[in-house]
């Protein structure tokens, strides 16, 4: 392996030389001449995204003749061959359905701006198809710098900068996804299918999506429709060996561009029965899940509705040998090496098992003012369901049962003046809880109110951003205390600033800056978690004293094109006052269910200092090699200890093959990505019932491609192909059985 | 002007929009169920009685009447028992959080082919289990105890919950219930 590296090095050098050329254009519809938003573009080995106004830059291209593949939604892939011996803008004209129109390319030279000052990342819609993905754990698999805190194979919650749960917002377009996020066993309910796009925004440059969001943000985007009229029907399956299961996916687009009305409904299936170890059966970990969506957008004159009605109702199966009840339990399971209860492959799922649902539907008004800029108003209102079922009262009520309603409010202006930009809206939010059965947290209401107003000057080399929120929020909560209700109030608000920018230091390298400040008021559950968490063999206690804890983040970004070299490295320093955690007390307390550990939220001030690396090498017009590191140490710097759950250091890479056309076969690639996930050696041991686990090696591959000139696109590949035994740090199935075994995979996708 | 008008008007809208959440509180929300209703064991009780003379009963018992977390266990009795002597034990799980004592044993019973109560001890006594489920597999609310010398030592008790699962061994399932009493042999 390494003798290979060495060779490709060896080339690469060789090839330095080559004159490298920046290539700048715009995509903008035959018809209209409006700029066509978040376009894809092809163009040699490099995939990408137009912005919002259709603008795009690709900077590392040597000189030579290329095929420029540019594809919108609801459009044929249009090839344009262009030969590239200078700096070139070029203007590409998409007829969309209607094939008559020829393209027509522009050169030119025209400044190109970037949108704001944050690094983004975007999955496409397009990709959320071609990955079948039913997870956001699904469709943001390859992004560098996004974990996942795992239970199982189904549970999983992003992990960015090294946090999760309430340090992370999931956003839909503008308004946050309300769920029962106090566990590290409660995954956030998304469908990716129905997203337009997915954008990853790290660090916490993010003010407009709430105070809170300190590891960063995962913005769920709307469809976009052509300025044409068509109807178009997606079917996209995907079958996997292990877990045995398969998915079905319909999406049906229309556009009628005469009255202004795009509407898309997008159905989602997913069943799969119990998964496999390399050399065991991980039982009772079934899946079954329901999700789609109705998205409605209406146009006329300067006003713009949309209406989107998203539905999620999911059956998942928990492991079987994970149900413990007490200490003795759990160091049973410790002590042997394969799971104490594997039964044969079933689809039916068993208690203990979850059933989740989530409704939202939301109303969004956009006006395009003439002296405010654009407005957008939008009303949401989620509904989730949480019922969790353990072994006991099997077929009756379930154990915990979570009803959560969230109504929000948001409104957002955004005015452009020649070079300034001045953002700022307000957000409002109620929430109440209600829950029955067994007591988990209290039922409460809760009120949001945040503020914000953002600043930004655009220039061609560099852009600047400063911005201010304040959030205030107020809790209601009730409980019973020695049968009676008692009413107890929270109140806390508070400041959160950033200042951010980039600029361009020549036509290589790019830098981008940000510091900011946020805080984030306590959860209910830090607050009042009160007795046995059930199935993790650990007494929780919350603390009702516990104050809001507030970040000091600093994020950069160094970004270097040369050639066919692309490096992104992204440090960050995040220092917390008051970062609230649950930390194991060591006090061990007797039950009759036997003696528990005792684990007490607590305040502290914590360092995590950490960076995401990504090197991409072209080595050829064909291959393509690419590594992504991620790195992160954390430590409580009060106590001077390491914290408990924080992702291992990790190293991937991939080797790509492409080419345009063989055997019929139209964009292919076969890629190999081999990963390197190393032990986690900063933790305390007497944190932790059990050492944490070994590193481990994985091996994936996939290949796809289009068939010919049909819409038809497949896909197979395999997981980790060795077969290789291993447990992950951040998943807690670890204590209880390895992680996945090898797994083969087809996705088809036709579009009509 | 026009504009401020205009920025006037939806910070209006929002205030409106926030006024009209905090007007209505559900009742549900302000009516929270009463955990204390919720079904717990929270008392363990055995009562031994010599087989050699029925008039010699004792009862020993483990009380954690506001069950796992809160207030520790309020009862813990050392259980003492005379050397070379032959006991039957009878179990009992009682839920004695509120005033009304629930006795759970039934359930236990009704679900016998879901439970086990699993003993162990190392004060060199012997307990045989002499109660069966349907399947003829124990299930442990009664047993015979014989005890040898005089010794010092722990008696566990551990209730099991092994639904689909069961098949004579303690070490499947859910731990429902586990109490390690001191065994005094005199």
């Amino acid at each position: 392996m390494r003798t290979v590296f060495a060779v490709l090095l060896l080339y690469g050098i060789g090839t330095f030389s080559y004159a490298q050329v920046t290539l700048r254009g715009q995509v903008l519809d035959s018809a209209t001449s409006q700029p066509l938003g978040l376009s894809f573009l092809k163009i040699a080995n490099q995939d990408l995204v137009s912005d919002t106004k259709g603008n795009f830059e690709i900077t590392d291209i040597p000189v030579g003749d290329y095929t420029l593949h540019v594809s919108h939604v609801g459009c044929k892939i249009k090839r344009v061959h262009i030969d590239i011996q200078k700096d070139s803008f070029i203007i590409v004209y998409l007829p969309h359905h209607d094939h008559t129109f020829e393209e027509v390319v522009a050169y030119g030279h025209q400044g190109n701006r970037e949108p704001n000052a944050r690094r983004i990342q975007i999955v496409s819609g397009k990709k959320l198809e071609q990955l079948a993905a039913v997870s956001l754990s699904d469709a943001l698999q390859n992004t560098n710098g996004v974990r996942f805190l795992k239970t199982g194979t189904t549970i999983a919650k992003p992990i960015i900068n090294g946090m999760h749960s309430n340090r992370i917002s999931v956003i839909n377009e503008d308004s946050k996804q309300e769920g029962q996020q106090w566990g590290s066993e409660h995954a956030p309910e998304i469908d990716p299918l129905s997203a337009g796009s997915i954008e990853v925004i790290k660090g916490s440059s993010t003010l407009r999506y709430g105070g809170d969001a300190m590891g960063g943000v995962i913005r769920v985007l709307p469809a976009i429709f052509d300025d044409s009229s068509y109807t178009k029907i997606s079917l996209l399956t995907k079958g996997e060996t292990n877990p045995n299961g398969g998915q079905l996916g319909v999406k049906i687009e229309n556009n009628t561009q005469k009255i202004g009305l795009g509407q898309r409904l997008v159905v989602n299936l997913k069943r799969n029965g119990d998964a496999t170890a390399a050399s065991y059966a991980l039982s009772n970990t079934g899946f079954s899940q329901l999700s789609g969506s109705y998205y409605a957008h209406y146009r006329h004159g300067k006003n713009e509705l949309a209406l989107t009605a998203t539905a999620f109702v999911q059956e998942l199966g928990i492991l079987a040998a994970s149900h413990i009840g007490n200490l003795t339990d759990l160091n049973r399971a410790l002590a042997s090496d394969t799971p104490l209860i594997t039964r044969p492959f079933t689809y039916t799922i068993k208690q203990p098992s979850q059933l989740i649902q989530h409704y939202s539907g939301k109303l969004k008004w956009h006006y395009n003012s003439d002296h405010l800029g654009p407005v957008t108003l939008s009303y949401t209102i989620q509904k989730n369901l949480r019922q969790e079922f353990d072994n006991h009262n099997r077929n009756k009520d379930a154990a915990l049962d979570l009803n959560l309603t969230t109504q929000q409010l948001n409104v957002l202006t955004d005015k452009h003046i020649n070079q300034w930009r001045l953002q700022y809206g307000a957000q409002g939010e109620q929430q109440q809880n209600i829950f029955q059965g067994r007591y988990f947290i209290p039922n409460y209401q809760r009120h949001k109110t945040g503020i914000f107003s953002i600043l930004t000057i655009e220039q061609d080399h560099y852009l600047l951003e400063g911005g201010v929120r304040y959030d205030w929020q107020n809790t209601n909560t009730f409980r019973f205390v020695k049968d009676l209700v008692i009413n107890e109030v929270f109140t806390f608000d508070g400041i959160s600033a950033n200042l951010s920018g980039w600029r361009r230091i020549n036509e290589d390298l790019k830098l981008h800056l940000s510091v900011a400040t946020r805080f984030r008021s306590p959860d209910i559950n830090e607050l009042f978690s009160n007795g046995l968490h059930h199935g993790s063999a650990a007494l929780e206690f919350g603390d009702l004293s516990l104050k809001q804890e507030r970040s000091y983040s600093l994020n950069a970004a160094f970004n270097y094109n040369h050639n066919r070299l692309q490096v992104q490295v992204e440090p960050y320093l995040h220092y917390f006052q008051n970062y609230i955690y649950l930390q194991p007390s060591g006090e061990i307390q007797l039950s009759i269910r036997g003696a528990f550990p005792v684990f007490r939220y607590i305040q502290t001030n914590a360092r995590y200092i950490g960076t995401d690396i990504d090197i991409s090498y072209r080595i050829t017009s064909n291959f393509t090699a690419e590594t992504q590191a991620a790195l992160l140490y954390v430590k409580d710097v009060v106590s001077d200890k390491y914290i408990f759950g924080i992702p291992a250091q990790r190293v991937s890479g991939q080797l790509k093959y492409t080419f345009a056309e063989a055997l019929s076969l139209r964009d292919g690639y076969l890629w190999i990505g081999p990963s390197y996930t190393a032990r986690q050696n900063r933790v305390e041991l007497d944190q932790d019932f059990v050492k944490p686990p070994d590193a481990y090696f994985l091996l994936d591959a996939e290949f796809g491609a289009q068939y010919s000139d049909t819409p038809l696109h497949f896909s197979v590949g395999v997981n980790n192909a060795l077969n290789n035994s291993y447990r992950d740090y951040t998943n807690r199935y670890r204590y209880f059985a390895n992680d996945l075994g090898i797994n083969f995979y087809i996705t088809i996708n036709y579009t009509f | 002007m026009k504009q401020s008008k205009t920025n006037i008007s939806i910070l209006a809208f929002l205030a409106l929009g926030v006024i009209t959440f905090s007007s209505c509180k559900d009742d549900e929300v302000v009516n929270p169920p009463n955990p204390n209703e919720e079904e717990l064991i929270t008392t363990v009780e055995l009562v031994f009685t010599n087989a050699a003379d029925s008039s010699d009963v004792s009862t020993f018992k483990f009380a954690d009447p506001d069950g796992e977390g809160g207030n520790a266990p309020t009862q813990q009795d050392t259980i003492r028992l005379a050397q070379a002597s032959n006991y039957t034990l009878a179990v009992r799980f009682l839920d004695e959080s509120s005033s009304d004592v629930e006795d759970i044993t039934e359930e236990v019973k009704e679900e016998a082919e879901e439970h086990l109560i699993c003993y162990t001890n190392d004060a060199s006594t012997t307990v045989i289990i002499s109660d069966k489920d349907v399947n003829g597999l124990n299930i442990g609310l009664s047993a015979d105890v014989e005890t040898s010398v005089a010794v010092n030592g722990t008696f566990t008790i551990a209730l099991k919950h092994q639904p689909d699962v069961k098949d004579g061994s303690c070490d499947l399932g859910e731990t429902d219930v586990e109490v390690a009493f001191a065994l005094e042999v005199e």
